[in-house]
């Protein structure tokens, strides 16, 4: 495709009608067009309602791939007050100012990102949680209860989040047993459409600690469930959680398919796991 | 309707008259589509009246009308080519087409342009954007513009 760029580079005298700006901002990219926000009042008026930001989302979902590498050192180790945002056309590094500000012994993490959402789990002093989703490139900040809040220490714990595809509606599901031994599993779900929380407890499935990473895939959601063995955690089996049903189920994982590393990823629109040997 | 030699008038602003291949216009504009086939256009004596078009501007849609009318089965990059050749005009020129591609509701002419533009802001700093599009006044207070530099210091 060959771009096409005139030789003249501003418009002189005229000025163009709102309503073709209106179609051109919308023919441009996501970027240009939150860039076109801090124009002038008007643009900033016009652009900026909370409808126009969800059709817009809809419309661009799909054309922008971002990449998010997850490394072994938690977030809050690098910084308590900004996360990274890797561009993924240029490729441009920026820290982006988060919506909370915590004290120096407050934490944060992230649960996951869907739909240029990132779902976050927080505490300003260290004891209550709080959970945002937050959207960086349109500044906009959902507040929810963190139900593990209301708990005490929980055995077991996992947070996943992520929308059902195609909609605008998105689930934050929070799973946690109190010990061990108990013979029964929570569960908590967020669902943006009620914009409420439900609970309930489920059958008792054995499991030995949840990885922290998880994936929501098709409305389940995914966890990795490790044991520890005399060197490193071993993936021992996958966990998957239907939030319509609210049920748990374990899917095994082939032998062979266990090595030292493994991961839970949705790569081409199927659930995978990865696994690979450790290099030295 | 109509047979691909039959002819239609258009008149500018300045009242000169163009003669142009019905299908031609009939193909590339909603208006003059809606025209023909509504059945308020004599052939005989009618002459589209389009008063906010001049006769620079109106020629060059005419032009693009009836290449894309010929030549719709060419390939992809020569006919990007010779839109990039098209529109090779000045700021003045582009707005006036602009105008009249809107007037007229020239899809594909409209969507050309509008990309161009899309080229002409897109990567560019906010002044240079502000510049482009003409906008003199921002009319943030000064705190105002001040937090939208905090807040996206990359546009700036």
């Amino acid at each position: 495709m060959s771009d096409i760029t005139p030789n003249h580079s501003f418009f002189q005298d005229q000025k163009l009608p709102n309503e073709l700006m209106m179609d051109i901002f919308f023919k441009a990219d996501l970027k240009t067009l939150m860039q076109c926000r801090v124009l002038n009042k008007f643009w900033n008026e016009m652009l900026s309602p909370y409808s126009l930001m969800k059709e817009l989302t809809f419309k661009n979902m799909d054309k922008y791939t971002s990449l998010f590498i997850h490394m072994e050192l938690p977030p809050w180790e690098n910084s308590t007050m900004n996360i990274t945002s890797i561009d993924p056309i240029d490729g441009a590094v920026r820290s982006c100012e988060l919506p909370f500000t915590v004290s120096n012994i407050g934490w944060w993490n992230v649960i996951g990102s869907d739909y240029g959402n990132i779902c976050i789990r927080y505490t300003i002093g260290g004891f209550l949680s709080e959970l945002i989703v937050w959207n960086p490139l349109m500044k906009c900040v959902r507040f929810l209860s963190d139900p593990a809040s209301k708990q005490c220490c929980q055995a077991i714990f996992g947070y996943a989040f992520g929308y059902i595809q195609n909609t605008d509606n998105y689930f934050v599901v929070y799973v946690s047993k109190r010990h061990f031994n108990d013979k029964f599993l929570q569960y908590h779900v967020f669902n943006s459409s009620q914009g409420s929380w439900i609970n309930g407890t489920s059958k008792n499935l054995r499991l030995h600690r949840l990885g922290y990473h998880s994936v929501f895939y098709q409305a389940k959601a995914f966890w990795i469930n490790w044991v520890e063995s005399t060197q490193y955690s071993v993936a021992n089996c996958v966990v998957m959680f239907d939030i319509y049903l609210c049920e748990f189920k374990k899917i095994k994982i082939p032998r062979k398919a266990i090595k030292d590393f493994q991961y839970l990823i949705v790569y081409e629109d199927i659930l995978c796991f990865v696994s690979h040997e450790r290099f030295i | 309707m109509g047979s691909p030699l039959k002819k239609i008038m258009l008149c500018s602003s300045e009242k000169e008259i163009f003669s142009v291949e019905e299908q031609v216009m009939v193909q590339h504009s909603v208006i003059i589509n809606n025209m023909i086939e509504d059945g308020s256009y004599n052939y005989e004596e009618s002459k589209i009246p389009l008063d906010c078009v001049d006769s620079k501007t109106l020629k060059k849609v005419i032009d693009y009308c009836t290449y894309h009318t010929h030549h719709h089965n060419d390939n992809q990059e020569d006919l990007e080519a010779w839109d990039a050749q098209f529109l090779n005009v000045d700021s003045n020129g582009l707005y006036d087409l602009l105008m009249a591609a809107n007037y007229l509701e020239i899809r594909n002419l409209l969507d050309l342009i509008y990309r161009t533009i899309k080229n002409m802001i897109k990567g560019k700093k906010i002044d240079e954007i502000r510049r482009i599009l003409n906008i003199k006044d921002h009319g943030f207070t000064p705190e105002e513009e001040e937090q939208n530099r905090k807040e996206y210091p990359h546009f700036y």
